[in-house]
């Protein structure tokens, strides 16, 4: 009694009064989440005060904590605000406003879960429980759902930034990525390539561009499904209904193309046909009345009557365009099913026979709609015995070039020195060789002719390969690397690729050619075929020449396992001067480790306020000389020359400087050359 | 196909600020994209479709703006008229707009100008290309062109037929006089 008259049950007086607790469940405090409540309070299970039973003390009975506010996140005066969240189970530090009578519990803090806390329970006193719950319900997509607030990798997950199916080799356990769209290759507007007169090569690759888009979203549906296509079916036939309609608007500039090369090809021959149907005539009505007069009249008279099927031709021309345009959709889109069904792997022969297949049933179209006015106009050709008009489009790559566009003395279109026409989503302008005309043309008259093959035999090929020929792509031996149908038509293999070397790097755009350079490989982890590592440098191998900008580097892993690498080029006097890696990458596929020296030190901004006293070194223990003019390092040479596997990290010890950008160029070490024999000294 | 290794992921100096399953702002965090590492990237989720909408600035460089859905930008409502409610400017590079996968790119307004210092190109890769308006006005300075095989515009002599009877008489006329009283000159 005599005690307890000298307390005063106010902080501070009685000394200070700490304790550690519990945030108890959720509907004890309901109050506080219906938006009923006032201030920032929690009925709190404190240790040492509150039974560990809540048959003895309900939590509905213990008493409020308010929340402590740290200095920064504001009363709420002057709209200064930052909400304080506290989830249930949450174990919380704090002391009693009125000493021992704790009654006022007060929250100072709180102790962070960590990896080590066990799943989450039925909320018991002093169990753990807590993290989601019916008021902040689990994540539903992308986040992965944590209840830790470690300094750990697996702590608060992210989604990553790559597809989905890159997000899956690199962590099964936590695919989801912020976009499904990152990594997907799309067409982007471009200016024309002046090797490419008639246009129709652009237009080639932005159909590939769409055939590798589709392959890709199918990996990843298969991915995300683990080839359970049951799942997906639905999706996927959306899908090919869509871009069967994409690829039909672009077909549209094959058809017209096409047409308009086989109509230059053919008016020489109907010229030429006139001749030889003027001489025809007037030889037999010479003949036959032995009056020159009569003969040339009912020769011209003969040419007068081919005008109206000629003209009936010159009609037809832009309804047969459309007529084919029409009926390309159904053999698109089975196309696009065989696609679905039978690549695993896109490569770049995959989109060749895709085009080479669209291209047989463009072929197959035109001839079938322009036979009757070829009919009417068949005194002419009559002379050329072996004319077809489908050989007309097969035979020579003219036909397929087209001559729309064709540039007379126009000026020459500039080359883009942002690259082709291909742009990867999440990483940028990606490069894209020329497509193989001849080439795409030569394999889709080899399947069709193995198509009309099967005909003949009396076992004609299956669905659409009637149509537009037998590639490999409508088989799925093609992702068989042991299938005899490799070796067809254009030895494509589609499946998924078993040996990887090093990334490789292209160079494009900038204006200028030449450039080349090769991928050093480090930070290698894994084993087996697992090993995998990143660019740690890039060595220009041919600095190429005519360069106005800085041209495209990109980083190109055959077997696609690999992301991540960034790197930018410098150029000086139009040549490529330096490819620094901006990120190393991960996951791409390496041989044997090689260690390296840094060899020289590019400045990619010299930066300014540099003393000569400040120190260079790298987060590798190498020491470098740096020499400095008007502030600005313009010059920093190695000094010692360690063994690396990674990307040294330059950094300048400076009071005064700011802004210098040094890169290392990496290479092997040199071979030891020998004692020194003699030093000569050229300065004294 | 894997991950760098831990120990060369520097994950000390990642930020993370949660604020439950649909917003988050993450800083530095070491794992790779296709653009290397985010410096920074802030996102949100919806309640119900789980429909993601990101900012967030990647090692290369590259600022990006993710949406699953669709992405609304309307300024002006409150400026002066004839203003400028939307300004964007490449600095170097180009302004490239992509809606290739079966979606147009439209652009409306009162009048429109588009205007080119170098050549102005429209071009269609496998449509036609209409202009229609109460009255078509070409005005170049030096000349203009026109090629095909058929059409109004194109004139006779690069016409299919015409080519196909080029120097060749019929009884004693031109294909093109012959065409005309056949009434066969145009389609």
């Amino acid at each position: 009694m005599e005690e307890l008259l000298l307390k005063n049950n106010f902080i501070g007086r009685d000394g200070f009064i700490w304790w550690i607790g519990q945030i108890a469940p959720e509907a004890s405090w309901n109050e506080q989440v219906s938006g009923a409540g006032w201030g920032n309070r929690y009925k709190v299970r404190i240790m040492g005060y509150h039974p560990y039973s809540t048959a003895e003390l309900k939590d509905e009975d213990l008493p409020w904590a308010q929340v402590m506010l740290p200095p920064g996140h504001g009363t709420g005066a002057n709209n200064i605000a930052k909400t304080v969240k506290f989830s249930q189970g949450d174990t919380v530090i704090g002391f009693f406003l009125d000493g021992d009578n704790a009654q006022i519990p007060i929250i100072m803090g709180a102790f962070g879960n960590s990896k080590y806390r066990a799943d989450e329970g039925d909320p018991i006193p002093f169990g753990v429980f807590g993290g989601s719950s019916n008021i902040i319900p689990p994540p539903k997509s992308a986040i992965k759902n944590s209840n830790t607030n470690d300094a750990s990798a697996s702590s608060q997950q992210s989604p990553r930034n790559t597809s989905e199916t890159d997000a899956r080799k690199a962590d099964p356990k936590n695919p989801s990525t912020y976009t499904s769209t990152d990594g997907y290759t799309v067409d982007r507007p471009c200016e024309d390539d002046p090797k490419d007169k008639t246009g129709i090569q652009k237009l080639i690759n932005k159909i590939k561009t769409v055939i590798e888009e589709f392959t890709d979203w199918i990996q990843r549906q298969k991915a995300k499904f683990d080839e359970k296509i049951e799942y997906y079916r639905d999706w996927i036939n959306k899908e090919i209904d869509e871009r069967a309609d994409q690829l039909v608007e672009l077909l549209g500039g094959v058809v017209s193309g096409m047409m308009n090369g086989a109509m230059e090809k053919l008016i020489p021959i109907l010229s030429k046909g006139l001749d030889f149907l003027f001489n025809s005539v007037f030889a037999k009505l010479l003949a036959a009345t032995g009056n020159a007069l009569i003969a040339y009249a009912g020769a011209t008279a003969a040419q007068g009557a081919m005008v109206g099927p000629v003209k009936a031709l010159q009609n037809i021309l832009e309804c047969i365009v459309n007529q084919v345009i029409a009926k390309l959709l159904s053999p698109v889109k089975d196309i696009l099913k065989s696609l679905a069904n039978n690549v695993l792997n896109f490569v770049d022969c995959i989109a060749d026979q895709t085009v080479g297949a669209m291209l047989n049933g463009i072929i197959s179209f035109i001839t079938e709609g322009l036979l009757p006015v070829l009919n009417g106009i068949s005194k002419i050709l009559q002379f050329f015995e072996d004319f077809s008009f489908e050989n007309l489009l097969r035979n020579g790559i003219d036909a397929l070039l087209g001559l729309i566009g064709l540039r007379s003395c126009s000026k020459a279109a500039k080359k883009d020195k942002h690259g082709p026409c291909k742009y990867k989503l999440g990483y940028g302008p990606v490069s894209q060789d020329m497509p193989d005309l001849k080439g795409i043309l030569d394999n889709a008259n080899a399947a069709k002719a193995l198509s009309v093959a099967a005909n003949v035999s009396g076992f004609p090929l299956d669905g659409v390969q009637d149509i537009v020929g037998g590639f490999g792509v409508f088989s799925d031996a093609i992702k068989d690397p042991a299938s005899e149908f490799l070796g067809d038509v254009d030895s494509c293999f589609a499946g998924i690729p078993t040996i990887c070397g090093p990334p490789k790097i292209n160079i494009f755009g900038g204006g200028g050619e030449g450039g080349a350079a090769t991928a050093l490989m480090g930070l290698i982890t894994g084993e087996g075929d697992n090993r995998s590592g990143s660019v740690i440098d890039i060595q220009v191998t041919n600095p190429g020449n005519g360069y106005t900008f800085p041209p495209f580097v990109e980083v190109v892993d055959a077997c696609g396992r690999g992301y991540g690498c960034v790197a930018r080029a410098t150029i000086k006097d139009g040549k490529i001067d330096t490819v620094y890696v901006v990120s190393e990458g991960e996951g791409y596929p390496v041989d044997e480790e090689i260690p390296y020296v840094v060899d020289s030190v590019s400045i990619i901004n010299p930066g300014n306020g540099y003393e000569e006293d400040d120190i260079v070194t790298d987060d590798l223990g190498n020491e470098y000389k740096a020499d400095i003019y008007l502030g600005s390092i313009i010059k920093v040479t190695p000094i010692n020359s360690k063994d690396i596997t990674d990307i040294p990290s330059i950094r300048v010890k400076t009071a005064t400087g700011s802004g210098a950008l040094l890169t290392p160029n990496l290479g092997p070490r040199k071979e030891f050359q020998g004692e020194v024999a003699q030093v000569i000294d050229c300065v004294t | 196909m894997a991950d760098r290794p831990l120990e060369k992921q520097n994950w000390y100096e990642r930020f993370v600020e949660s604020y439950g399953p649909n917003f988050r702002i993450d800083i530095n965090n070491p794992t790779m994209g296709y653009g290397g590492s985010d410096v920074y990237r802030m996102y949100g989720i919806t309640h119900k479709e789980g429909f993601k909408g990101s900012i967030g600035l990647d090692e290369a460089g590259m600022l990006k703006i993710n949406s699953d859905r669709s992405i609304e930008m309307v300024a002006g409502e409150t400026a002066s008229s004839k203003g400028i409610d939307i300004f964007i400017q490449a600095r170097k590079g180009n302004v490239e707009i992509d809606a290739n996968r079966n979606g147009s790119v439209r652009i409306s307004g009162k009048g429109i100008i588009i205007e080119s210092i170098g050549d102005l190109t429209l071009a269609s890769t496998g449509g036609d290309v209409n202009i229609n308006g109460n009255k078509i006005n070409l005005n170049p300075k030096i000349g203009a062109d026109i090629q095909g095989l058929s059409g109004n515009l194109v004139p006779l002599e690069k016409q299919l037929l015409m080519r196909v009877f080029s120097g060749i008489t019929i009884g004693g006329v031109g294909v093109d006089i012959l065409m005309a009283a056949l009434g066969l000159l145009r389609k």
